[in-house]
């Protein structure tokens, strides 16, 4: 059982530790008293070294801020997040740029966009071997080597652009780029929910194989509650910015606690499954 | 590079690909710079050399194109005055794109205040006609080159800036730049390395598009007698020159330098438009 | 014109509405023309609902315009495609604006997209009722009734409203609504709820789904998703590379599907509550035009033998279903256990 949510009483060091943690968003041109919009509101969890936290929230839950901020795309409004029990070093110095990015990678959700389209598969790995470790050219291509094995491809993938990859195999570039730098951990904002319904599968097991393999840690940002079990062994589930449930993902799936919750689990399409209209109308207002 | 490296198409091949508009376009033009650069080996006479009893001649087996006022072979001195009637324009684009390119991304990297003091510069630049600051700058400094090069490279610098703040900002929203900035690359790296090559295309275009129009106002600064002055052979100093015959009758001076001037920039353009075709393609 | 092909359905003898024969489409790319579509081949009987199922690239929305002809020009559209007894191909363009405008409604993935921007809801909600000849009262009487009953009650305020005020949610009811005004036979959603979050997407689904069996009509649903597909369909078509591959009965899709593909991406998609490694089909969703001369499906499949690569398999009934597979025989209990294996 992992501690999400525990923190300070358990001796094993947490590879992530986010506590208090709150975004507001200025809003342009808002009206007077609806200027700020709050998107993550005291969200506090841990994730255990080799650990797998799954995220899951619809549009507007705060997730995908969460993520962004997690790795330093955005900077928090308040709040702490301690990376292998250290705050994330705030300079742009080249040295601590590093040292981040050997904390904390991410894969995004649109491989279509997350590559640079002029870059071979062999340059966009070899860009990152280069910048993080002192190794000789063969070494690197050994390296570069490695991590496309590592996803499933070879050689032949290397010397080509994106634009003659497919989606699932331009997202198995962008997972091998995020290994390239030996993360701590891993932050995948819906990485497989751009992908089709037969390669979403294999992902999800590479996935699986690679946390295995290597001992990552995952943050597995996604809507879709399915998924999650393949991945992670621990949920929160967030509504409007603020984390609704925690617990074990099987517990989450199979005995949820609150009406949100079980909501969400409701509206999944399965076998037999039937919609049925249950909001009172006129909530879904907003946006 | 490495064992696997499979592009070997030539670079120009790539970027002319397939599109034999741009490809005869380009051919042309550079046939054009390299007949200019070869001047001296093609050109039949001097462009300097006067023959007041050949004056005004029309077009001969001795003189092609026929003779100027003063007896010079007008072929001669077209070939001569492509140098300088190429050269300027070349000149100011260099100018305008590095500085325009150098601006329009640190601003869309900086953001913020940086970025709104930058289009509020290129704004105001915007509201300055480039004819008249030529003609101010040239009034300050002197006829020549460098006033006219200087005055109008400052004025199509916010064109291409314009254009490519909106194309740098487009792509800076991509996650492949965050990606970038993700595994510990520098702003500088990211901007250089991954940013600027994929805007590269549309650069290439504005650029291309903006020589043509440099080199017509760049004439027309030489034509009002501002900018190089005569005996120099320039397209526009010729057509300048060739109007006192043009009104006796001998066209041939005037016209043969302003078909040329047209030709260039015809071709140029329809570089430009192909090269803009592509770059929108292009994702 | 009847049902005559061999190949169709074993549905009920019921009145075909929309019958697709052997359709086959081709686009051009650079110069040359390309096959995005092979062979679709396709009965909507009156008041049916029909599931047509793919990955991207196999052809589904393609199908979806060449039914309405929206093809452009340089397109080549093959094979038939027959709305109650009428050719589309050969409609003029005054029989053809009624097919697009009132007979066959369309509700599209991105609703934003389809409507115009700087027109209130009410307008582009109206539209088409004031295009039948409706009066601007009686439209307008009739718009809000319909929009109370996609379950929106302040219709008066959402339609003095635009586009850009509404959430995805809100706008593919207003799609809805003005879809069904148009008092269609039958409706063709592309993907309906794809944009939206799964508790909108189920609300927007079960307003479809009970609007059209209200109504009676007949209903195409375009979309990537099985189990989305089978809750409010009749009988599912599974598409694959420009071909369908497989036609089932809803109800019976799930351990009951033949062909592998189908059985596939049934394994591919996590059930909830049982944690266990997936079992998925190797490679990559190929394109029409990538496709061999034999099954499009061949490069992929875990029961390729050599007849697979070399002949096309055309749909043939198999009980209640309808496969294209030549194994599919011999292939029964590999293919089940091979989908049950490590579940």
């Amino acid at each position: 059982m992992t501690a999400a949510g525990t923190g300070t009483a358990v001796a094993a060091p947490m590879a992530l530790e986010v506590s208090n943690l709150r975004k507001v968003f200025r809003v342009r041109h808002g009206a007077p008293g609806q200027d700020e919009l709050v998107a993550v509101d005291d969200v506090s969890f841990s994730v255990p070294r080799s650990g797998s936290l799954a995220v899951v929230g619809e549009s507007g839950s705060g997730k995908t801020t969460l993520a962004r901020m997690i790795v330093g795309l955005e900077t928090p409004t308040s709040g702490e997040i301690l990376l292998e029990g250290q705050v994330r070093p705030p300079s742009t110095r080249r040295r601590d740029r590093a040292a981040r990015a050997r904390q904390v990678q991410m894969v995004f959700q649109d491989p279509y966009s997350s590559l640079d389209p002029k870059q071979t598969v062999h340059q966009c790995l070899d860009e990152v071997v280069r910048l993080h470790f002192s190794l000789d050219r063969d070494a690197r291509a050994a390296r570069v080597r490695t991590l496309l094995d590592q996803v499933g491809l070879d050689d032949r993938h290397a010397g080509v652009r994106p634009s003659s990859l497919s989606g699932g195999q331009r997202q198995r570039v962008a997972i091998a780029r995020a290994l390239a730098t030996e993360p701590t951990v891993l932050i995948l904002d819906e990485a497989v929910s751009a992908l089709d319904v037969s390669v979403q599968g294999q992902v999800l097991n590479l996935l699986a194989d690679l946390r295995e393999r290597l001992g990552i840690t995952y943050v597995f940002v996604s809507h879709d509650l399915a998924v999650v079990q393949q991945i992670a062994e621990t949920t929160i589930v967030m509504h409007r910015g603020r984390i609704v449930e925690e617990g074990p993902t099987d517990t989450i799936l199979t005995e949820p606690d609150q009406d949100y919750t079980r909501r969400l689990l409701a509206a999944l399409p399965r076998p037999g499954w039937k919609p049925r209209r249950r909001r009172r109308v006129g909530t879904d207002e907003g946006e | 590079m490495t064992a696997y490296d499979v592009t070997s198409t030539p670079r120009w091949r790539r970027l002319a690909g397939g599109d034999p508009l741009l490809l005869a376009g380009a051919f042309l033009l550079v046939l054009m710079v390299l007949i200019a650069c070869l001047a001296p080996v093609l050109a039949p006479y001097s462009p300097s050399q006067t023959d007041i009893l050949a004056a005004n001649q029309g077009p001969s087996g001795a003189h092609w194109l026929g003779t100027d006022s003063t007896g010079r072979d007008i072929y001669s001195r077209l070939l001569f005055g492509a140098r300088l009637t190429l050269l300027g324009p070349t000149l100011i684009i260099a100018i305008a794109t590095v500085v325009g390119v150098a601006l329009a991304i640190s601003a869309v990297w900086f953001g913020g205040w940086y970025d709104a003091a930058v289009s509020r510069t290129l704004n105001v630049l915007f509201a300055l006609p480039g004819l008249l600051v030529a003609i101010v700058a040239v009034a300050v400094i002197g006829t020549g080159l460098t006033a006219p090069v200087v005055a109008l490279a400052l004025a199509y610098m916010p064109y291409i800036a314009r254009v490519l703040r909106s194309v740098a900002l487009r792509e800076r929203s991509l996650a492949y730049v965050e990606a970038g900035q993700l595994v510990g690359l520098s702003g500088w790296a990211v901007c250089r390395r991954h940013l600027l090559p994929n805007v590269m295309p549309i650069i290439r275009a504005q650029a291309t598009l903006a020589f043509g129009s440099a080199l017509v106002d760049l004439a027309a600064v030489s034509y009002l007698g501002l900018g190089v002055q005569p005996p120099t052979a320039e397209w526009g100093v010729m057509v300048a020159s060739g109007q006192s015959s043009l009104l006796n009758g001998y066209p041939w001076e005037s016209l043969t330098a302003g078909v040329a001037i047209v030709i260039v920039v015809v071709l140029v353009n329809m570089v430009g438009e192909r090269l803009a075709l592509r770059a929108e393609r292009t994702p | 014109m009847t049902a005559a092909t061999p190949v169709t359905p074993a549905t009920p003898a019921a009145e075909a509405l929309l019958e697709l024969t052997h359709v086959s489409l081709d686009i051009p790319v650079r110069g040359e023309l390309r096959r995005v579509i092979h062979d679709v081949t396709l009965t909507i009987t009156g008041g049916e609902s029909l599931g047509l199922v793919g990955e991207s690239g196999s052809g589904k929305s393609m199908t979806a315009r060449t039914i309405m002809r929206l093809i452009r020009r340089g397109w080549v559209a093959g094979g038939s495609v027959v709305f109650d007894g009428e050719d589309v191909y050969r409609m003029d363009p005054q029989r053809l604006r009624r097919l697009r405008g009132s007979d066959i409604a369309m509700i599209y993935q991105d609703p934003r997209a389809h409507t115009n921007p700087v027109r209130t809801n009410g307008d582009s909600l109206m539209e088409g009722m004031l295009a039948q000849g409706m009066s601007r009262d009686a439209a307008r009487q009739r718009a809000l009734e319909l929009l109370a009953e996609v379950g929106i009650p302040d219709g008066e305020r959402r339609m003095r409203q635009y586009p850009h005020e509404l959430s995805g949610g809100l706008l593919q009811r207003i799609m809805i609504a003005a879809a069904v005004s148009l008092t269609p036979r039958l409706l063709l959603a592309d993907e309906p709820t794809t944009a939206l979050d799964v508790t909108t997407q189920e609300e927007v689904m079960a307003i479809l789904d009970e609007q059209r069996q209200e109504r009676g009509l007949a209903m195409l649903v375009i979309t990537h998703d099985l189990d989305l597909a089978a809750a409010v369909t009749d009988r599912i078509a599974v598409m694959y590379a420009g071909v369908i591959l497989e036609v089932a009965p809803s109800a019976s899709l799930h351990g009951a599907s033949r062909h592998p593909y189908t059985v596939g991406l049934l394994a591919s998609r996590p059930v909830v509550g049982t944690r266990s490694r997936l079992r998925t089909i190797p490679g990559r969703p190929l394109s029409a035009f990538e496709a061999g001369p034999g099954c499009v499906f061949a490069s992929r499949c875990p029961f390729v033998a050599e007849v697979c690569t070399a002949e096309r398999p055309q749909l043939r009934p198999m009980g209640d279903h309808l496969v294209a597979c030549h194994r599919v025989e011999e292939i029964a209990t590999e293919l089940a256990d091979w989908a049950e294996a490590d579940r």
